[in-house]
């Protein structure tokens, strides 16, 4: 009888427990900031977050990926606040569609060579990586500009020819860093943000000193649920403590 | 349109099928007719891509069959090529994935086998292994080959793993599956379109031709 | 050649301790209800299932003996085995099920010829009648060219007519194959008529009791179901030299 009861309570109990979940969700998320960002500013934006937090006292909800991927989501309605980009041109797509108030610039990256391995520290970028024997990762040219910008400069200095056969293609910066952390490819083009990282600080990189400066731009969501709070959270991130923050982590 | 993903999805799925069914058939024999002490560890061992997340099990075999992984340095050492980012890394990482999908099925087939023929060739001086050929698999056709369906179609929808190992290669790793994904993030929506109509159709004949083999089996 | 058999093993209802000897040229029957432990014996003999102890001497050869570990693989045993049903191989004609597990190719079509299937030869086993499906698993079983052979009630599934034909068959054979044969059957009438010898089994040991009962049904059943011009010899002899 007493094992007959344990059965019939334990499905009621997991019941209970999911729905105290749901109704728990919607209430976290009444005063809390939505923000999709490109998979490359994960390690300032959870710091800002974390201090904004503590100053303003509202919480937020990161979201990460590629701003392509992200960038599609918002065009089908995904209930972001706030867009940060790793490109500018995306945001202004959104604006010309009216989807976003007008774009702000929140950052600028830096593309790196990286390598896990040891190379010799004095040469340049073009010395080292023409004595490449492995793969070169670099994100996807279409989707990433972190990818985009370092193959432009290959192209520029016509190396694209010669080591096309030896790109293997990360789908974020952010797997392109797993590709060349792992050891899987000799070299990675990633963004300085990562190579200044705890695991990136393990490798070596080299700056690139031909390849422009990655603006990175964001926007508020017309449809966002709580438009002060967003315009807030922009203002606070264009000001200096923030910019500190963020050039602190490898931005311009 | 560049169909090459496409292609290469085929290919895939074409050499992951076959190089599974080669592995998984003798795998079901020995797991139904002649199960060993421990037998159930290795089962499960087997059962854990149907369970893994996909990005997990691609993380793994990232490590493992990196330059820095066991499985990577032993080819590097043995062949004196790096083995990952290459059509036989996918292929090896499908069909790893794929097991599951191979074994369950033939396990099934095999187990629906009248023991006593296997007794009746073995009486008749047939070894475990001969029996296999001349037995087992003249018997399990029709399931070898929805077995076989299945692995092909598992393989063409293949994503996760490719998506943490492949490195998106043209012609080498771009298989259709990453294809239309990078379509969408590039917003070129019209490929992406495109390939994920071609996708749907050959999902589909595949499906049609398991349900017409099933339908044969019902009625033999 | 003669079969020296001793087999102990415990099964899940009584335990099956049994002895006998079968000389070549000779059928021994081993007959007793369902459930007595027949097959089981049939099934240690061609090394299907292993004895808790035991030793099965076959001629100069051992194929079993558990003091010294012995255990020879079905495979390399020599043997014929007659299922009740479904020992042909489904996928292969009639030919290519008798030519299985031949060694010698040119004895096939005397063998075919010999039961009376040489017609049905390229036909599947699903396409020729139950009778025709164990005459071919006869010829099967002794187209290895056996040194035992091995019937696990292989007629029970056939009508009268049909079984009475192959027990001849069985009996026209049987001198000279010159091999021991073992037959298990629960059908009074068939043990008679083949039997050189009788083991009569009951819970898995020979019992005396049920080969008393299974004369008196015997003796006069064969007077009715067989009729004594297709019998070599006379059953009633057969059956008291036993007892």
């Amino acid at each position: 009888m007493a094992s007959k009861q344990a059965v019939k309570s334990s499905p009621f109990l997991a019941v209970a427990l999911l729905v105290a979940i749901l109704c728990a969700a919607p209430s976290l998320a009444a005063e809390n900031l939505f923000i999709a960002a490109a998979a490359n500013f994960i390690r300032p934006l959870e710091e800002l977050a974390k201090m904004y937090r503590e100053e303003q006292g509202v919480r937020t909800t990161l979201s990460f990926g590629s701003s392509g991927k992200l960038y599609a989501q918002i065009l089908q309605g995904a209930p972001y606040d706030i867009f940060l980009s790793a490109d500018k041109e995306r945001p202004f797509l959104l604006y010309g569609k009216g989807l976003c108030e007008p774009p702000f610039q929140y950052s600028a990256g830096q593309v790196v060579l990286w390598s896990r391995y040891h190379h010799s520290a004095d040469s340049s970028w073009q010395d080292i990586i023409s004595e490449q024997v492995g793969k070169i990762a670099i994100s996807n040219p279409e989707t990433a500009p972190y990818g985009k910008v370092p193959r432009q400069t290959l192209h520029q200095l016509k190396l694209l020819k010669e080591l096309q056969p030896y790109l293997v293609y990360g789908q974020s910066v952010g797997q392109t860093f797993l590709f060349a952390q792992s050891g899987a490819a000799e070299f990675g083009f990633i963004a300085l943000s990562q190579a200044l990282s705890q695991e990136g600080q393990k490798g070596q990189y080299w700056p690139i000193p031909e390849s422009p400066p990655i603006e990175q731009w964001g926007c508020v969501i017309v449809h966002a649920k709580n438009q002060n709070l967003s315009q807030n959270f922009q203002s606070y991130l264009t000001e200096e403590p923030a910019q500190n923050i963020i050039r602190r982590h490898g931005y311009l | 349109m560049d169909y090459t993903p496409l292609v290469l999805s085929l290919q895939l799925a074409g050499i992951t099928t076959l190089l599974l069914l080669l592995v998984a058939a003798p795998l079901a024999y020995i797991l139904v007719f002649y199960p060993m002490r421990g037998i159930t560890f290795v089962e499960s061992l087997l059962g854990l891509p149907l369970v893994l997340p996909p990005t997990v099990f691609g993380f793994f075999l990232l490590m493992v069959m990196g330059p820095e992984g066991v499985v990577g340095r032993l080819h590097q050492s043995s062949l004196g090529s790096p083995l990952i980012f290459t059509f036989g890394s996918i292929v090896i990482a499908a069909m790893l994935h794929g097991i599951p999908y191979a074994v369950q099925p033939l396990k099934s087939i095999f187990a629906k086998l009248d023991r006593r023929l296997l007794e009746s060739a073995s009486v008749l001086g047939c070894s475990r292994f001969s029996a296999f050929f001349r037995v087992v698999l003249p018997n399990s056709l029709p399931g070898i080959a929805s077995a076989a369906i299945l692995c092909f179609a598992h393989t063409m929808g293949e994503f996760g793993v490719i998506l943490m190992i492949g490195g998106s290669i043209p012609g080498e790793t771009k298989v259709a599956s990453i294809a239309v994904f990078e379509y969408v993030e590039a917003m070129r929506y019209q490929e992406a379109w495109q390939l994920s109509i071609a996708l749907l159709l050959v999902s589909y004949l595949i499906l049609l031709a398991v349900n017409i083999l099933e339908r044969k089996n019902h009625a033999a | 050649m003669l079969l020296n058999a001793i087999i102990t093993k415990k099964l899940a209802h009584f335990d099956l301790n049994l002895t006998f000897s079968c000389p070549a040229g000779e059928l021994l029957t081993l007959a007793g209800p369902s459930g007595s432990g027949k097959t089981t014996i049939i099934r240690i003999l061609a090394g299907l299932d292993k004895p808790d102890s035991g030793t099965v001497v076959l001629g100069s050869k051992t194929l079993l003996d558990s003091s010294k570990n012995i255990y020879l693989e079905p495979r390399s045993r020599k043997l014929g085995y007659v299922f009740q049903e479904a020992s042909l191989f489904p996928h292969l004609s009639v030919y290519k099920n008798v030519a299985f597990g031949c060694i010698n190719p040119s004895l096939v079509t005397p063998l075919l010829e010999l039961m009376e299937i040489s017609h049905l030869s390229s036909k599947k086993p699903a396409h020729v009648s139950g009778g025709e499906r164990q005459r071919a698993a006869l010829a099967q079983a002794l187209a290895s060219e056996p040194e035992m052979l091995l019937l696990d009630e292989p007629f029970s599934a056939l009508d009268i007519k049909t079984r009475h034909s192959l027990q001849q068959t069985i009996l026209n054979i049987k001198k000279q194959l010159n091999i021991p044969i073992i037959l298990v059957t629960h059908d009074v009438q068939e043990a008679a008529v083949l039997s050189d010898q009788i083991v009569a089994v009951e819970d898995g040991k020979r019992s005396e009791d049920w080969l008393q009962r299974f004369q008196a049904i015997v003796l006069p059943a064969i007077d009715r179901v067989a009729p004594r011009h297709w019998l070599e010899s006379d059953p009633v002899e057969k059956l008291s030299s036993t007892a």
